[in-house]
């Protein structure tokens, strides 16, 4: 069985890609063969015994590589892959093995005092100890699944859970999923609540940060409340303004319209269009100030003067579009921020 | 992108219909309404990690997308009538730029059917918020500014607060642009008056 076993290794040593579901499969499977033959418990445990050091020694040098290779491939949700690892295989300082029904692997090493102990659950909470760092997957439920399928022929049907259950997280790990990897750190609680609520703040808080940048003067304020009254008086100065400006359109509408009869629409149009060509604007254009009380907005720059404005343009005349050309450059400015 | 329901299919030329809680938006001819959850969920599926950022800036940072409103504008500034004012026309003009996508400019698209009726008959606007107006608590300082952020947006009032904050970006974007064709409208229009009697206005 161990030349078996030997063989399997070397073949997956070759070969990364076998994940370690396969291999523990393997492993189990070999372990299970074990167990037919010897149907004594305390055979078995014996046969435990013996077996484990090579098994463990075997798996370890393979968990070792694994840890190895997984360090630069597997960036997401690994980290350092060595607290990974840590993190999967529990520690514990007892294994009871008296339970003859506890199927699986069960790797002891004396020193490092790491077992790794499958089984089959029912349940796909997994349950982490907090002291560590952990790491937690979102809709685990339905991986778990396909992993109790694979490890059906070792169905332990009790659900026996004195030592601390984990599942075979590696396993599943490699196994490309789209889950939320989310990291707990130290001392913080790794429920399901909280870390929910981890993750709506880190949303809002991203949010907040965006509108930060989109309302001028929010740097300086710090804190929830006062970004939100920045932004709530922003965007009521920018309300404002629309206010006015839509004051003045309806000033300037109708007698636009009653003007516009001689002009047509598409000659308007055409100015429009005019826009992206710009000229630097000349410098002899004064300030043509608008009366809004609202200084903070570096958009609203409004430096145009238009010292025309006193001659007002005439109706369509034929130095019509020399003149309204070096007056649309200085308006275009307008559409420059 | 084929829905069997009418009333969610993208891109219909001419009248389309917009389902909007219980009353139907109808665009204006040409105008294409997508259906909105649609295109929220394909923007948020193509999203990177870049977050809101990028395309809110996108939408209306651009210069064209700023022609687009101000010729828009301009077209329906000339085809208004007395009873709607100037400001109305603006923000359903600028709501229609929005395509649909943002709840504000849904909001505004519907509430501007009711209320140039409802003007015309001297009649008050249902307040939207009438719970909370009677029985409030009292509320954590950010909670009370959520709530008035909420009423400034509008159609955002009982918007959750990540929803919130989206929608308040794209209006702020959709507010500066829509302050900057204003002036630029204005200051045409005005150079263009061929009357002695306003100087400089």
């Amino acid at each position: 069985m161990l030349e078996s076993l030997v063989s399997l290794e070397s073949m997956s040593l070759s070969s990364m890609d076998v994940s370690v579901l396969e291999r523990l499969k393997w492993l189990q499977q070999q372990q299970q063969q074990v167990l037919s033959t010897t149907n004594a418990s305390p055979e078995l445990l014996q046969f435990h015994g013996t077996n484990n050091d090579e098994l463990l020694q075997n798996t370890f040098s393979h968990f070792q590589m694994l840890g190895s290779g997984f360090g630069p491939n597997y960036s997401m949700g690994f980290g350092p892959s060595h607290e990974a690892m840590d993190g999967c295989i529990s520690r514990t300082n007892s294994c009871q093995m008296d339970q003859a029904d506890t199927v699986g692997v069960m790797l002891n090493n004396s020193e490092e005092n790491i077992t790794i102990i499958l089984k089959n659950k029912r349940k796909s909470e997994v349950k982490t100890r907090e002291e560590e760092k952990t790491e937690k997957k979102i809709k685990v439920e339905a991986e778990t699944e396909s992993n109790m399928k694979v490890k059906s022929n070792l169905s332990n049907t009790e659900a026996s859970s004195e030592t601390s259950k984990q599942k075979s997280k590696a396993a599943s790990e490699t196994q490309k999923l789209d889950y939320i990897h989310v990291r707990a750190r130290r001392g913080q609680a790794t429920d399901r609540h909280s870390l929910a609520e981890r993750a709506r703040r880190e949303k809002i808080s991203k949010k907040m940060k965006y509108l930060q940048d989109l309302v001028p003067g929010c740097n300086k304020v710090t804190g929830r409340a006062g970004m939100l009254d920045e932004i709530i008086n922003y965007v009521q100065s920018l309300q404002r303004q629309v206010e006015f400006l839509s004051m003045k359109l309806a000033v300037l509408n109708p007698e636009l319209e009653l003007a516009m009869e001689d002009l047509s629409v598409k000659q308007f149009q055409a100015y429009f269009t005019n826009l992206p060509v710009v000229v630097a604007s000349k410098p002899s254009l004064m300030v043509d100030a608008p009366l809004f009380p609202l200084d903070q907005q570096g958009s609203l720059d409004l430096s145009v003067i238009n010292p025309n404005q006193a001659t007002t343009i005439e109706a369509p005349s034929a130095s019509w579009e020399t003149q309204s050309q070096s007056l649309y450059n200085t308006s275009s400015l307008g559409f420059q921020y | 992108m084929s829905g069997t329901n009418p009333s969610t299919s993208p891109e219909l030329e001419g009248t389309e219909t917009v389902p909007f809680g219980r009353r139907l938006v109808r665009a204006q001819r040409g105008q294409r309404v997508f259906a909105p959850k649609l295109l929220e969920a394909l923007r948020r599926s193509r999203r990177s990690s870049e977050g809101p950022a990028s395309h809110i800036s996108r939408r209306w940072g651009d210069t064209a997308a700023q022609k687009v409103y101000s010729l828009k504008l301009y077209d329906a500034l000339q085809r208004s009538r007395r009873s709607t004012t100037v400001r109305d026309t603006a923000d359903k003009v600028l709501a229609a730029t929005a395509r649909g996508t943002t709840r504000w400019s849904r909001a505004i698209l519907v509430s501007r059917l009711g209320r140039s009726l409802r003007r015309h008959k001297k009649t008050k606007l249902a307040s939207a918020v009438r719970g909370g107006g009677g029985g409030r608590r009292k509320l954590s300082a950010v909670g009370n500014r959520v709530r008035l952020l909420g009423g400034l947006v509008p159609g955002c009032r009982r918007t959750a607060l990540p929803e919130l904050l989206d929608e308040t970006a794209d209006y702020i974007a959709a507010l500066e642009m829509q302050v900057r064709a204003m002036t630029a409208l204005s200051k045409i229009m005005s150079e263009f008056q061929p009357s002695d009697k306003l100087g400089s206005v």
